[in-house]
């Protein structure tokens, strides 16, 4: 087993002089900062020598006080082993550029678009460095830098230039500073997303093609996204993907809100997964402060994120059936009726349906209430038994099997380069979970398994679901049986200012690896968290799967990735 | 391939069809059963209630705003000041009841909260109290805050007039200083006693 | 009232044509009115059904606890919504496309008989028009719906509209020759392609007598219909409303409406040519005994009307190139299959 120490002097005995300071945090974190010019270099010889496949995605940090900027590439393995290289390349603030990674992982893509949309972060060697999740307008304004003031801002307000659509909308553009344009990071004729008639006009080879949109209104889509597909008939011949249709900048306001307070915008992102962003955000904190969690707290921790994962897992699951069926179609509703039973059990811990705001820095909100346990020990069973009725449901519906069976298949090397997350990757047959990669709370006391597929289509990646939710029934009953009574809150003083310290903590989401990385300048408000989402990671992987199938298979296959575009456009 | 039958397709929802509705609820008449921990509107003890502001203070969409309301302690909350919650913008994390010091604001099972205009659903102090003092109750506390606010005025003065005497002597018979200081000695005690009584007050 | 009755018989005896028309007339409109109100009480039947299969209510606030008149509501507000038609489309036949699947419905309410009275121990069908070649008829004039179908969707100039109504039509032409086999089967056991012929001739139940042709009958006519696992032409999920996306206020409540109306007649076409029509025994208690036959179609339309409610909560939806490779490779030749039964059958019974 490879630990953080061994990677690092590996990385030093390889390339002497690459790594100008470094941390090893303990056996699975390392924390190095690379010399930017051999940043390349060092991510290959990750990759190939010591099983970094795995580009967990990057964060850009304005270091506003010391006059550069940062980008920390998340490098972590396949199960291979369990370090996560924290890998930072420091950049002068005056004209920022770094190496793209985008040649090495063909996931950085989307990584690195938007941390150059956002803090202006030049990327040699990407293709295609246009907004992702910003309109064209706000090019330019560069939000996560510490000196944007708002929009338009003071420091950027004489640079906004203000034009007023045929509509009769406000609108402003930011124009690059003369500055810019001359140190030639930020182009000076950006690239803009291509507008619908530009798409058509350039994508269209034939009478017999159209482009149709999928969104950002449609039944399909779970959240508004844009997915225009290209249309032969019934074929689709090529899809694109925009975002940021729900772009809210909760990283931003987080550093403009105390630590405290961050915990109810975690609960925002995705709100069906709402407790396991806020165990993530307070892991993160917990990990800075050096916290420990009293056991019971831990315990109802995590049977609150298994229920909460059941009741994410039915409602993925149910959307995708009126996909597929129609909303007459009655098991989804029978889905939705059992997810009540779960959503009632969560409600009478945390008194919220769905933004629970339950976590704390080192503890939990409520106690659980009396009879709580009886109550689970009555319904999970149930949900046991309603489970393994819809698993059968699908296994003997022969429509069911022709619709879904090797539709939109990736190979788990596809799913392992292209980073996907959470069910898809499982359901390749690659067993990736963080609460096994990444343990967290008590999980490595209970027992459980990692569900995987086989074949890595829709068919698959559902019955993958489902499994996980008898697998989160085990582990609920399990804790059941083992909380210890006790405190359930830490009783360390949690400090308004949290002391200076970053951390990246992971845990597994509903839909996957979802990891964040706090930075605390000591100050009473972070001064940086970056949310590496799951399904930001899945979304990529949505077009190029869309290639060659048939319209209601389009559907089919973003049904079954259980899309959250709140979550993925934060 | 012979597991593949489609019967349990037509049986499952002709079996549900047979059962009672379970989850669905006709909504104004059959209520949920909410649980006891439910975030639904505030209750404000407005008793013992200290007006301190750290609710307001930690809200993260700053819907508190503190205001005055009659029927609070003014033994406890000498300005008066009680929190006024804007519904529209609360999203009930429950921040405030975590953060409140003397655990008076609770949050119940209340839900309904719908009104014609956006000012409607500012809910103040008087929606919101579910304890409180009647007016008569509130005369008895003010006499009460007004005769200790009295008393520490009398002390006070009592103290300045001693330190003055005190300084007076100092400087017109050139005392020695433990006098002075000796005489300071029991202002203070007699300030500490006049402090303790109202709190006998204020709890009968 | 005597005087009344010798008016109308010595202007029918001076003006034979004119009373003529306006006793089709008045046979027109009593017609649309039996025809509409059952597929008002079909829809809330849809929404009721549906909502049992789910574990819901249902309508439950207009017209009591059942919600029976919420689809008056439902008509009114449809009546009253502001008429839009998008710039763009092809007006003249965006117009008259809800126009003619109306008619279509009409056409085949014309022809289809409802049941029969029993007057002195013989059955007097109630049909409009009693034609010689009624099954056949009926049968194709359910599809006119398809033709409108592509009209509404070839005139709304919107993409969704267009990939539906080829959608539509591609299932329509798939599934229509099966269908019409399996009509021409029933006929050649009866004899006859008038359908009252055909149900009284039906001794035993022709879903017996064939089962195969049953079967793909209902499969095609669920089709015909456009409803789950076959209603790729306005597949939500996909294609937004397909053929009636442009579509509101009234025009979209007229499409919507033959919808049901087709579904209905459908349903009873389905209990004529399979299920003995009105055939049954005769309740012996008076005036009862006289409507005893239409009780028996009744019964059988709700049965069929039932199950096809009860097809759409518990199937997938099937892909549209899975629908016409089903419709050519499996229904055609099985109905061809089922035709030479039909011929064996028949003509050693006959």
């Amino acid at each position: 087993m490879t630990n953080a120490s061994e990677v690092l002097s590996s990385i030093q005995s390889a390339f002497p002089g690459a790594v100008l300071d470094s941390r090893v945090e303990s056996d699975r974190r390392l924390w190095a900062t690379i010399d930017s010019n051999k940043i390349l270099d060092v991510c290959k010889h990750l990759s190939s020598k010591l099983n970094f496949d795995h580009y967990s995605g990057s964060a850009g940090v304005d270091w506003i006080a010391r006059k550069e900027m940062e980008v920390v590439a998340i490098m972590a393995s396949h199960g291979a082993h369990q370090v996560v290289a924290m890998l930072k390349v420091k950049t002068p603030r005056e004209n920022p550029s770094v190496k793209s990674l985008t040649g090495l992982y063909w996931n950085a893509n989307w990584y690195e678009r938007e941390i150059w949309e956002m803090l202006g972060i030049n990327f040699e060697g990407h293709p295609e460095l246009y907004p992702l999740l910003l309109s064209d307008g706000l090019m330019g304004a560069w939000p996560w830098r510490k000196d944007f003031k708002g929009y338009p801002d003071l420091t950027t307000g004489e640079r906004a230039v203000a034009i007023t659509t045929t509509e009769g909308y406000t609108e402003y553009h930011f124009p690059p500073t003369p500055a810019e344009i001359e140190a030639g990071t930020v182009v000076t004729q950006r690239p803009k997303y291509p507008s619908f008639r530009e798409r058509e006009e350039r994508e269209i080879k034939s009478d017999s093609e159209m482009i149709m949109h999928l969104g950002p209104q449609h039944a399909m889509v779970p959240g508004p996204f844009l997915l225009d597909i290209l249309v032969e008939g019934e074929r689709v011949k090529k899809a694109f993907l925009d975002i940021g249709y729900i772009h809210k900048g909760i990283e931003k306001i987080m550093e403009n809100r105390t630590w405290l307070q961050g915990i109810t915008y975690t609960d925002r992102m995705c709100y069906v997964a709402s407790l396991s962003n806020n165990e993530c955000y307070c892991g993160a904190v917990e990990k800075i402060l050096g916290l420990e969690v009293p056991l019971r707290a831990q315990y109802i921790r995590v049977i609150l994120e298994e229920l909460s994962r059941i009741q994410s897992h039915l409602i993925g699951t149910g959307e995708f059936l009126t996909l597929i069926a129609g909303v007459g179609f009655a098991p989804w509703q029978y889905m939705i009726m059992d997810r009540e039973k779960i959503i009632s059990l969560i409600e009478s811990v945390t008194g919220a349906r769905l933004t629970h705001t339950f976590v704390r820095f080192g503890g939990v909100r409520n106690d659980l209430p009396e009879g709580f346990a009886e109550q689970c020990r009555k319904d999970l069973p149930y949900m046991k038994s309603r489970i393994e009725e819809f698993i059968e449901l699908f296994a003997q519906d022969p429509i069911y099997h022709a619709r879904m069976e090797n539709i939109g298949s990736i190979s788990a090397e596809t799913a392992k380069r292209m980073g996907c997350a959470g069910r898809v990757l499982r359901a390749a047959g690659v067993a990736y979970d963080m609460r096994r990669e990444d343990p967290i709370l008590v999980y490595p006391e209970l027992d459980f398994d990692i569900v995987t597929g086989t074949r890595g289509d829709s068919a698959d990646r559902i019955d993958v679901t489902l499994r996980e939710i008898l697998q989160s029934i085990r582990i609920i009953e399990q804790c059941l049986d083992k909380i210890p009574s006790g405190p359930i809150k830490t009783d360390v003083k949690i400090p308004k200012k949290i002391p200076a310290g970053e951390a990246y903590y992971r845990v597994e989401d509903p839909r996957g690896e979802m990891g964040m990385y706090v930075i605390s300048d000591g100050g009473d408000k972070p001064y940086r968290v970056k949310v590496r989402g799951p399904f930001y990671a899945t979304f990529q992987t949505l077009t190029p799967l869309l290639e060659g199938v048939y319209i209601a298979d389009a559907v089919a296959i973003a049904g079954s990735m259980d899309g959250c575009p709140s979550e993925s456009d934060r | 391939m012979l597991k593949r039958k489609m019967i349990k397709n037509f049986t499952w929802p002709l079996k549900t069809a047979t059962q009672e509705i379970e989850v669905t609820r006709l909504y104004p008449e059959v209520m949920m059963e909410l649980p006891a921990a439910e975030r639904g509107i505030h209750e404000l003890n407005a008793t013992i209630c200290i007006g301190c502001g750290s609710c307001a203070r930690v809200c993260p969409n700053s819907c508190i705003e503190m205001v005055h309301f009659k029927f609070g302690n003014p033994l406890k909350n000498k300005k008066m000041q009680f929190p006024q919650i804007d519904y529209g913008r609360c999203m009930f994390c429950g921040l405030c009841v975590d953060e409140c010091p003397v655990e008076c604001l609770k949050m119940g099972q209340r839900v309904t909260m719908a009104g014609w205009e956006r000012k409607d659903i500012i809910k103040g102090p008087d929606f919101l109290a579910t304890k409180r003092f009647s007016s008569k109750e509130v005369a008895d506390l003010e006499a009460e805050a007004k005769r200790i606010a009295a008393e520490k005025k009398r002390i006070a003065d009592a103290k300045k007039a001693a330190e003055k005497e005190g300084a007076a002597k100092e400087g017109a018979a050139k005392k020695p200083a433990k006098e002075g200081a000796a005489a300071n000695g029991a202002a203070k005690k007699k300030a500490a006693a006049a402090e303790a009584k109202p709190k006998e007050g204020g709890a009968a | 009232m005597d005087g009344i009755i010798e008016i109308i018989t010595q202007f029918a005896a001076q003006e034979p044509a004119i009373f003529a028309l306006i006793i089709g007339i008045i046979g027109a409109a009593v017609l649309s009115a039996v025809v509409n109100v059952g597929a008002m009480l079909v829809i809330w039947a849809d929404r009721k059904v549906m909502s049992d299969f789910c574990n819901r209510f249902g309508p439950n606030r207009v017209g009591g606890r059942w919600g029976i008149l919420q689809l008056g509501a439902d008509a009114i507000k449809l009546f009253t919504k502001e008429d839009v038609i998008p710039s763009g489309v092809d007006k003249g036949v965006y117009v008259w496309a809800p126009i003619l699947a109306s008619a279509g419905t009409m056409l085949v309410a014309a022809a289809i008989p409802f049941g029969a009275l029993h007057i002195g121990g013989k059955d007097y069908p109630l049909v409009v028009a009693n034609m010689d070649i009624s099954a056949f008829y009926v049968e194709a004039a359910l599809s006119i719906m398809s033709i409108a179908v592509f009209m509404a969707g070839y005139s709304s100039n919107n993409k969704y509209s267009i990939l539906g109504a080829f959608r539509g039509v591609a299932r329509m032409i798939a599934y229509e020759v099966p269908m019409g086999v399996c009509v021409i089967s029933v006929a050649v056991m009866a004899h006859s392609l008038n359908l009252v012929e055909i149900v009284q001739s039906q001794t035993v139940w022709n879903a017996f007598a064939q089962p195969l042709g049953f079967i793909i009958f209902i499969i095609a006519l669920v089709t015909d219909l456009g409803r789950v696992p076959f209603d790729q032409s306005e597949a939500e999920e996909e294609i937004i409303c397909g053929y009636s996306t442009e579509y509101s206020g009234i025009r979209w409540g007229l499409l919507y409406f033959q919808e049901y109306n087709n579904f209905l007649l459908g349903s009873i076409l389905m209990a004529l040519l399979f299920l003995g029509g009105w055939n049954g025994p005769i309740i012996p208690i008076p005036l009862l005994d006289i409507i005893s036959p239409m009780i028996w179609l009744l019964m059988k339309v709700i049965i069929v009307i039932w199950f096809i409610i009860l097809v759409r909560a518990s199937l997938f939806r099937l892909r549209i190139d899975q629908v016409t490779d089903l419709g050519w490779k499996w229904m055609l030749p099985l109905s061809l299959v089922n035709l030479g039964w039909a011929v064996i059958i028949g003509s050693y019974f006959a």
